[in-house]
């Protein structure tokens, strides 16, 4: 008898443990300030724009880019298959569930790096998953992707082979028979689709 | 026989309760933050924490002693070049006890990193754990070494401005 007793008030007091801990543990998933600054430099949760361009041609459906900008600068201009969430309703009931998600990578994007990287260190910290960044933002972007720079001719084969992909790509996203501004006779040569193999091939 | 096998249960129990108790509250107790994320989203919704290079350039040759300028480089970058009177505060030790008198004081303190992007995580970070009076510099030291040491300042005035759009989105798109 006093042994069941003693039983039934130990699984009570087990109980009473567990009933504690589920509480402190939802809290612990949002970060403290010693895991978020070592979360910030990991530094994967950066995307360039080359993996980003990569997976838009290759119509990747893991990755969700996320435009935070005010809804008139995403009407005027977006990246293809951009969802819309400004800045300021990040944390909206709209929002939330997208941002707080286990399906697809989310990237977030602005006119720079600033804003993204804002929102991905709020959603960081609360414990959201699977939100990542675009390196540089839309200048980055234009810059690398739409106005590609020749590389100099000091520089090693492995320029060049990025340079002929990303003008494959600039292609893809500015359409067919786009000429550069700065085209030389090595410009006219790409075709979209050999230029997909050499950048699958070529990235590491 | 029957007393030292109760007694022994219960010891356990007890260690077990105490213990795991013990564990949770101590694991959360350390660099908690003290703002929300909401709360800290709205202070970065009225984005008044930016300090224009040139207002910077200002506080530094008037000497105003009311501000701090921490540079969150590493040391070796910090010593290669720096900005008149920064001090060091390495950011992967942003949070060490030794950095806290630079960090935690009534001045104002301008962080400040190559570009603005980690001075704005770094901001965000300590902000949101609960230290005051912070700003960051835009543009960075790269920006500072670049503009703000030549004679005629406002001659090849640059952008400085992490979000400000450098394409015409008009002519992107008539490229099209």
């Amino acid at each position: 008898m006093r042994i069941r007793f003693v039983l039934s008030i130990v699984l009570v007091c087990l109980g009473l443990v567990a009933a504690i801990l589920p509480q402190t543990k939802n809290s612990s998933m949002e970060l403290d300030a010693q895991q978020l600054l070592n979360e910030i430099q990991l530094e994967n949760y950066v995307i360039s724009v080359d993996e980003m361009a990569n997976a838009l041609i290759n119509n990747d459906p893991e990755y969700q880019l996320i435009d935070l900008r005010p809804e008139a600068d995403f009407k005027a201009y977006s990246l293809p298959g951009s969802l819309n969430i400004p800045f300021d309703s990040l944390f909206s009931e709209t929002w939330v569930p997208y941002i707080d998600q286990i399906a697809r990578k989310n990237v977030f994007y602005s006119n720079g790096t600033t804003l993204a990287s804002e929102a991905w260190m709020l959603t960081k910290q609360k414990g959201y998953k699977n939100n990542y960044i675009l390196n540089g933002g839309l200048n980055n972007w234009f810059a690398t992707i739409i106005e590609p720079k020749e590389p100099a001719s000091t520089d090693g084969e492995e320029a060049f082979f990025q340079y002929e992909a990303r003008l494959g790509m600039k292609q893809f996203f500015t359409g067919a028979g786009a000429v550069s501004s700065s085209s030389s006779k090595q410009v006219k040569k790409p075709v979209p689709r050999k230029k997909k193999k050499m950048v699958a091939g070529g990235c590491s | 026989m029957k007393r030292p096998y109760i007694k022994i249960l219960g010891l356990i129990v007890v260690v077990l309760a105490v213990g795991l108790i013990f564990t949770s509250l101590k694991s959360s107790k350390k660099y908690k933050f003290n703002k929300s994320a909401e709360k800290l989203h709205a202070e970065l919704v009225a984005a008044k924490h930016y300090l224009d290079p040139y207002k910077a350039l200002e506080i530094i040759s008037n000497k105003d002693e009311n501000y701090i300028f921490v540079d969150i480089r590493n040391p070796r970058e910090f010593d290669n070049f720096h900005i008149e009177s920064a001090v060091n505060v390495p950011m992967q030790r942003a949070l060490d006890e030794e950095y806290i008198p630079y960090l935690k004081n009534d001045k104002i303190k301008v962080l400040y990193s190559n570009e603005s992007i980690k001075a704005d995580q770094i901001w965000l970070l300590l902000t949101q754990y609960g230290y005051e009076n912070l700003y960051v510099l835009q543009g960075g030291a790269t920006y500072w070494k670049e503009n703000m040491l030549s004679k005629d300042l406002f001659k090849s005035k640059s952008e400085y401005d992490d979000e400000k759009l450098k394409f015409d989105i008009n002519k992107v798109k008539a490229s099209n």
